[in-house]
């Protein structure tokens, strides 16, 4: 039972019915073992913030925002930029959240998302450089659950690659050299230039139930599930990250199906926010 | 092809509440109802400084000079006679307790159960120790509320036939708000389409295959989870824009949602259509 499972007793009948239907490809929605439910995403929401989205599926709700700050590079990798993701469950989302009660979900959240990012051909992070050895932008990402209802991973992932596909940075201009290097970051909100997020993966998280598995699972679909596995997709379909979490094994060919529908789905999805991101960004001026 | 990822849909308000009440206002804690003291005082009122407020959030009903305000979600309060859908969370001595979502768990004594084979006999230490063989924790079952505690609300619940209540089978269960749960003869229905809809007064509705309690039931075919599956997001359709729950809107519902497939049912607008369709179409069958 993962944390993210609310705790619901089911009956034995309510899980045997549950784990037929997603064997048999008709899980008691009507959907198939690979659908998503509706997604709904929102961008440039937040003033305040380089960029932004908020995307809503089922019951859960996310809220991501990019702050960008220059800072001074690396010591060991002095010719890249800095990309932090942190994850916070508002008290708003479920009383569990007050105080210290989320700290263990936030903790894997941060980590799970940050993983999805670790590779380097995710995202150019010497495109975040400015100075070579000096200065380079640092991106906070900030993820804020507004309402949890399960499925939090891919929720999260897709609304952060939103929030990265819409970030402005303003241009700097790099003039002389050594003590006298002078450095100036633009104040006219349209001298910006955009990160490059063609190969940003989402998180595609798969859930072992019974002899079959799901994308997607309701809250009682996780309360039969056993365990499950994040799985970092990027647009091309290459695979950027794999974890498996919860508690359960997976058997090894179980294992091999579910990363491949895992990527058949990713690429699927992408496909469908890339189009939304496209057809909102033709709404904007920008 | 599905379009997944899309713009947040624009939701419509509520379509119509279902009471024909001399005024409709909408009133929040603390406002004022009426100046006038001459009022009785029913739930959801209060006496504040020289005139009657709300104290819950919800519409006022004026009965001549009966004022109240039902509150638009609260949480069940069971009334005898109910038929409620509950989940077993305990096994204590002689007695289960019973989550039907109100302020406390139910009671429900081993006393008041039929044992399998339909009899009701007077229980011995045996039954007792084999209480958890009938129900244990976890499980889905349907009964009649008995009693109303006067201090406290707690309900007992009881088994008074042996024909629809006790434990559910393979199903789905949906919980609803209470109040979206009309009050009518029947709760439990043998739709003509091979599936049975409980509709618990308290709010907690299950779908399943028809059944008889205690018989084990055929393995679910595919059309009939399809069957199943449909019921479940025509109701969820229906409840999502406000419209009160019984056997013949879900009927409707389920008519008007046989064009889309079973999965096109979640997308916002087609929810939307079939509850608009639904309540107009009970609309003009009462007048």
């Amino acid at each position: 039972v993962s944390t993210q499972s609310t705790g619901t007793r089911l009956s034995n009948a309510e899980i045997q019915y549950i784990v037929d239907g997603v064997e048999q490809d008709f899980r008691s929605d009507g959907r198939g073992a690979e659908d998503y439910r509706q997604i709904e995403l929102e961008t440039r929401i937040l003033p305040n913030t380089n960029g932004s989205a908020r995307c809503k599926l089922g019951k859960t709700e996310v809220l991501v925002g990019v702050k960008a700050e220059v800072v001074d590079v690396d010591v060991h990798a002095p010719h890249i930029g800095k990309l932090v993701i942190t994850a916070d469950c508002s008290a708003v989302a479920s009383p569990k959240f007050v105080g210290k009660g989320s700290e263990v979900l936030e903790n894997d959240l941060s980590n799970v998302l940050s993983f999805l990012y670790n590779s380097t051909n995710t995202i150019r992070l010497k495109d975040l450089c400015i100075v070579k050895g000096e200065s380079c932008w640092q991106l906070h990402v900030d993820v804020l659950f507004v309402q949890c209802g399960g499925n939090l991973f891919d929720v999260a992932s897709i609304a952060l690659k939103a929030a990265l596909y819409n970030t402005t940075l303003p241009v700097v201009k790099v003039s002389g050299e050594g003590i006298e290097m002078e450095m100036e970051v633009s104040d006219d909100p349209y001298h910006v230039w955009k990160l490059d997020v063609s190969n940003c993966p989402i998180c595609i998280t798969l859930y072992q139930i019974g002899g079959g598995f799901a994308v997607d699972p309701s809250e009682e679909e996780v309360a039969c599930s056993e365990g499950f596995v994040h799985i970092g997709v990027q647009p091309n379909g290459d695979m950027s990250s794999m974890e498996k979490a919860g508690a359960g094994n997976i058997d090894p060919t179980t294992l091999l199906e579910m990363v491949e529908v895992g990527v058949r789905v990713g690429e699927e999805i992408h496909k469908q926010l890339n189009k939304q991101l496209d057809a909102e960004k033709s709404l904007a001026k920008l | 092809y599905q379009r997944r990822v899309r713009a947040p849909h624009k939701r419509t308000r509520v379509i119509a509440s279902q009471d024909e009440d001399l005024e409709k206002h909408i009133v929040t804690p603390g406002d004022v109802i009426t100046q006038n003291l001459d009022f009785m005082k029913s739930h959801g009122t209060m006496l504040g400084n020289d005139n009657i407020s709300s104290t819950v959030a919800g519409a006022i009903h004026k009965v001549d000079k009966l004022v109240s305000v039902r509150s638009v979600s609260s949480r069940y309060r069971g009334e005898v006679g109910d038929i409620v859908v509950g989940r077993v969370t305990e096994v204590q001595q002689k007695k289960w307790k019973v989550d039907c979502g109100s302020r406390l768990d139910c009671q429900l004594q081993l006393s008041s159960v039929y044992l399998p084979g339909n009899v009701l006999r007077r229980k011995n230490l045996n039954d007792e120790l084999m209480m958890r063989e009938y129900f244990a924790e976890g499980d889905l079952i349907c009964a009649e509320v008995s009693e109303v505690g006067n201090l406290d609300g707690m309900l007992k619940i009881h088994m008074r036939t042996h024909e629809k209540y006790g434990k559910l089978p393979e199903g789905v269960l949906i919980k609803v708000p209470s109040v979206l749960i009309k009050r009518s003869k029947l709760h439990f229905h043998r739709l003509p389409c091979n599936a049975t809809v409980i509709l618990g007064s308290n709010g907690f509705v299950w779908v399943g295959p028809h059944f008889v309690p205690d018989q084990p039931i055929e393995v679910v075919s595919m059309t009939l989870r399809e069957t199943i599956a449909r019921l479940v997001n025509v109701i969820k359709a229906l409840v999502a824009y406000g419209v009160q729950l019984f056997d013949t809107i879900i009927l409707t519902g389920y008519d008007i949602s046989l064009k889309y497939k079973v999965k096109e049912l979640l997308k916002s607008e087609v929810m939307e259509h079939i509850a608009q369709e639904s309540y107009e179409h009970s609309q003009h069958q009462t007048l």
